[in-house]
Order: C-alpha cells, then structure tokens, then sequence
C-alpha cells in the first residue's frame, strides 16, 4: 500500500513538466517557429495561453469528479473497458516512442555538441543505467530534484538572457504585421504539442497529492513556460535573424556562443550543456515512469518495479534502431508527431470532458449510495 | 552485437527479475515480464540483423503513407 511519502505533490509535479518541457522547447522551437513565422516567431507560444489553460480546466474539472482514479481508470469509467484500455494501449506505445525517440535526441545532442567521437550506444547505455538504477527509489526522487533545481535553471536563463538583450537587434524581432496572424498561429502548433506533455503527467495522478492545489500552480505554471519559451525564442531570433536561426542545427547553443563579458568570461556554452543533460534526463525518466504506470493499469499489476531492467533493455534498442539519422527522426517530429500531440493531449481530453458531462454520475459515488 | 549475445543478455536479465516473482507467487506480474522479454528478444534480434538500415520512422512514415 501507498504511502503519502510515496507520493507527489502537484507542486512538484509541474516543476518536473517545467523541466521537461525546457528540453524541446532548447532543442527546436526557436527553429521552427523562424521557418513558419520569420521574425514574428517570438509571439507564437503566446497564442498557446488558450488551449494550455482549456487543458488545465478540463484536467482540473475531470479529477474533480474522479478523485482517487488515475487518469487511466478515468478513461476505462468514462469509455468503457474494452475502448478505454484500447486507448491506454495507445498511449503506452506512444509513452514508450516518446521515451525512445527522446534518448536518442539526447545522445544526438550531445555527439553533436560535445562528444562527437562517442559511440552513441554508450551514451544510450550511460543514460539508461541510471535511470533505471534511480527509478527503483520511486519517481519521488526525480520530483523532489528537480525541486532543488529549477531555480537554479531558471537563474540561469534570466542571467544568459540578461547576458544577450544587449545584442538582439530589433530588426530581427520586428516589425509584426496583422499578415503574420496565420503564420503565427502556424508556428504555435509545436509550442502547444510539447505544452500537450502534461495530459501525459496525469497518467500518474493516483501517485499526486493535493490536487485541490492544480488550477493555482497550473496558472503559475502556464505563466512560466509560456513566459519562458517566449523568452528564449525572441533572444534567439533576436540575435540570430530568422534567416539564421531556421538554418542552424542548433540556434540555442550557437547564441549561447556569443556571450562574452568584457572579454574575459567567454565560452560558457557549458551552462547550457549542463541544462540540457539534466532536462534530458528528467524527461526520459517520466516518459519512463508513465510507461510502467500504464502497463501496471492496463494489466493491473500490483508492482511494476521487476519490468524496470527489462524496459530498459528495451529502450536501449529501441533507441539504436529508432532512426539511421537525426534528420528522420526530426522530419517524423515536424511532420507527424506535431498533429498526433496535438490530437491526444488537447482533443482527446476534449472528448473526455465532454464524456464527463453526459455522464451523470461518478460510479464510486453511486456505489457509497447503494 | 550477435544474436546469442543479444538473447543471453535478455534472458539473464528477466530470469534475475524473474525468480523473486516466482517466489512470492506475482503470477500476473511474472507473465507480463515474460511478454516484455519476448517483445525485447525480437526487437534485439531485428536490430542485430539489421543494424546500418534499422530505422522505425521509416517503417511508420511508410505504414503512415506521409513522405
């Protein structure tokens, strides 16, 4: 049996989706918002606000009526066994791509930035080793770490962005006409996709406590992503030019470059390496923890801890043979996971809320009745 | 990495994960091990064989019909 000490709470769980969503969010958004929106990109995740505080809503109103359930049980009592877990079996397989696909960007990321003579199967193996070694303590361990570190993620990027205001050229950022609504819109899809994680975090609700907490924290939270993601596009954009930035395997690190502080601290790209390599490893560690939370429902296990090896023998190959070349495994990002995301983070909790209406009563309480 | 290596590995691996469950009578647990074991198997064996073109994306972008 469960204790609260086993437990999250939602504070800590949107610090865990702030984590996560920095990831991506460093790796591609600066880029494809240039590519869609040009100098106007920078405005994009604005237009996110709206579906991201629908999705709070509609997480908040389901929990609210199906407390104590995971959000897998929620899908099973409003879909009904044989769909709902036909539904949780595709999102263990896309838990399960997800967690693959961003292994792979992680060992990408860094042969690319800073091992480039590494095999990557030994940064796979050095990645997973970890991650399953540190999943037997429980997913309260990541919680509670990233806690601790993301102030010191969020100083970060305050002090590098401080470092280059100074360099961002209006011109690149402006100006934005009424003719860049369609392009803007266009570019917020993939802001909106990762921000689509979160539906994903709830696979995990029947481990959170205080969920009274979610609509103030879940406020905060789309306050800071949203605020971030804009900031980081518009330094990047800013600095790079648009033209640049779409052209550049990785806009993030090539601005990061340019900081120097009256010519003596230069070259502090690590900082941002070290961000990464953290974000990474919480990311592919949720993903994780998801997955074995929707097999134990799906299958109705009673501990998931012995498939943890296994899993992980898994996804080392799963991870290897995901793609020949990063440049697949980018185009299958823009071209289908974007929409996919899309569809199950935002219109399929959509469908659940409404489920949720027509449904009048919530099976636990007709049952404390009879 | 050859395929009796690559099965070896697995079938160690899930045989430790294995034997407390056996012992503490997990039969639900234990068979669900054993699916994942099979799946990793072959999945090990395909990508030993086809290590320089194994590529999912490709498989779903040909399944998906998008390039």
């Amino acid at each position: 049996m469960k204790t609260d000490k086993d437990k999250i709470s939602v504070r800590q769980l949107f610090f865990v989706f702030t984590i996560i969503v920095s990831s991506p969010a460093t790796r591609f958004l600066s880029k494809y918002m240039a590519v869609n929106a040009k100098q106007a990109g920078w405005v994009s995740p604005l237009v996110c606000t709206i579906p991201f505080l629908a999705l709070l809503f509609i997480i908040d109103s389901l929990l609210k009526k199906y407390q104590d359930h995971s959000m897998s049980d929620i899908i099973e009592i409003l879909m009904g066994r044989f769909i709902g877990r036909l539904v949780c079996v595709f999102y263990l397989l896309m838990t399960i791509y997800f967690t693959a696909m961003y292994t792979r960007y992680y060992v990408e990321r860094l042969t690319s930035s800073i091992y480039p003579y590494i095999n990557n199967s030994l940064l796979i193996i050095l990645t997973l080793i970890p991650i399953a070694y540190m999943l037997r303590s429980g997913f309260t361990v990541i919680a509670r770490m990233s806690e601790v570190l993301l102030p010191f993620i969020g100083a970060m990027l305050i002090m590098l962005s401080s470092f280059l205001v100074s360099k961002v050229r209006t011109d690149n950022v402006l100006p934005v006409y009424f003719n860049d609504i369609v392009p803007i819109v266009k570019s917020s899809l993939a802001p909106a996709a990762i921000l689509a994680f979160l539906f994903y975090l709830f696979f995990l609700s029947d481990n959170i406590v205080n969920l009274k907490s979610l609509k103030p924290f879940g406020y905060i939270t789309a306050y800071v992503n949203i605020s971030s993601i804009t900031l980081l596009s518009f330094i990047t954009i800013g600095v790079l030019g648009a033209s640049l930035t779409e052209r550049s395997p990785m806009p993030t690190l090539a601005v990061v470059k340019q900081i120097s502080l009256m010519d003596t601290i230069e070259n502090i790209e690590a900082i941002i390496v070290a961000i990464w390599i953290f974000a990474d490893f919480t990311l592919i560690t949720t993903f994780f923890v998801i997955a074995l939370n929707l097999i134990k429902s799906i299958f109705r296990l009673s501990d998931t801890k012995p498939l943890i090896n296994t899993l992980a023998v898994f996804m080392y190959f799963l991870s290897m043979g995901i793609c020949s070349t990063k440049f697949e495994l980018e185009e299958f990002s823009t071209k289908v996971l974007i929409p996919l995301n899309l569809i199950l983070g935002y219109v399929f909790p959509a469908v659940l809320f409404v489920l949720s209406k027509l449904k009048k009563n919530n099976p636990a309480q007709s049952n404390e009745k009879g | 990495m050859s395929i009796l290596a690559v099965i070896l590995i697995i079938l160690l691996i899930t045989v430790i994960d294995m034997l407390p469950l056996i012992k503490s009578k997990q039969r639900k647990e234990a068979a669900v091990l054993i699916a994942l074991g099979l799946i990793t198997i072959a999945y090990g064996c395909y990508y030993s064989t086809h290590r320089y073109s194994a590529s999912l994306v490709n498989v779903l972008f040909e399944l998906l019909n998008m390039r």
